[in-house]
């Protein structure tokens, strides 16, 4: 019995995970946040406005996200999201280039794979003003 | 007695392909027919949460991704994607299920049965999973040391973390 993949399209697949990438970034950034001034998720909801069962929904469960609710997030935790678009990482050998869509030039890089080892780059603290 | 690769030819077990694209394996799963049988048929048709951003489909399909990838665990008491049931039966998280296996050796886990999270709260499977995972585990002709005993984290899985 061969293999087998959980049965999803290229288009499901790279949804759900890249959902997963940011709920990760977000359960990371906010233990590091809890570690260095003591935010909770208790003073996040009072400062969003919202039920603190409403903000571990977002952040821990699989409640859906708006990108204005991604910066809404960001924002409560004194971050700044980083977004960034680039093509998928296709390593020698790959048999997986039939993911992308038909007429995308996926190319071939060796820069590292944006996965869930890169969840930190994807919400950062905004630079500190420099006085004049 | 027989390697898992051995089971996988003779299709007592069934090694899962993450579609890990350019990452490298670093952990693998393989299935039961129980729990292949339900990814291929039961698993399409769970209705996500009318609030949910993803599918069963989808978050399951993220954490294999997030497994085999050997991206960090959590293992803990917040926030946890791993955790130690009993008789050295664990069990992979995600939202809205829950999978229930056991390591064979460090990074190498088989998953006997998977469920609705909220399903198996109300009907109260938990005991039953991991009964029933036991006794897979005991009748599966695989080499010993079947499992790795205990539950330490250390011992099953690399690069996990405390939140």
């Amino acid at each position: 019995m061969p293999s087998f993949q959980i049965t999803l399209t290229p288009k499901d697949r790279a949804a759900g995970r890249f959902v997963g990438r940011v709920k990760r970034a977000f359960q990371k950034a906010l233990d590091d946040e809890r570690r260095r001034s003591g935010l909770t998720q208790s003073k996040m909801a009072r400062s969003l406005d919202v039920h603190r069962s409403v903000l571990s929904r977002e952040i821990n469960g699989n409640r859906g996200l708006s990108a204005t609710r991604i910066g809404e997030l960001a924002w409560a935790m004194g971050l700044e999201p980083h977004f960034e678009l680039r093509k998928p990482t296709v390593r020698a050998g790959q048999n997986s280039v039939t993911s992308a869509p038909a007429g995308t030039d996926i190319g071939t890089t060796t820069t590292p794979a944006q996965s869930g080892a890169d969840v930190n780059a994807m919400l950062r603290r905004p630079p500190v003003p420099v006085a004049a | 007695m027989a390697t898992l690769e051995a089971l996988d030819r003779v299709h007592a077990v069934s090694k899962v392909d993450a579609a890990l694209g350019s990452r490298l394996e670093v952990r693998c799963i393989y299935a039961s027919p129980r729990f292949r049988a339900w990814a291929e048929t039961t698993l399409p048709t769970m209705e996500a949460h009318p609030l949910a951003g993803t599918t069963h489909a989808q978050e399951l399909d993220t954490l294999l991704e997030q497994f085999c990838a050997g991206d960090e665990l959590k293992i803990g008491p917040r926030l946890k994607s791993l955790e130690h049931k009993s008789d050295s039966v664990w069990e992979l998280k995600t939202d809205s299920l829950r999978l229930f296996g056991w390591f064979t050796q460090r990074d190498y886990f088989i998953c006997y049965v998977a469920d609705d999270t909220d399903r198996i709260k109300q009907y109260r499977l938990y005991e039953g999973y991991i009964t029933e995972t036991v006794r897979f585990r005991d009748q599966l002709d695989l080499d010993q040391p079947k499992f790795v005993p205990g539950d330490d984290p250390h011992a099953v899985v690399s690069n996990y973390a405390y939140p």
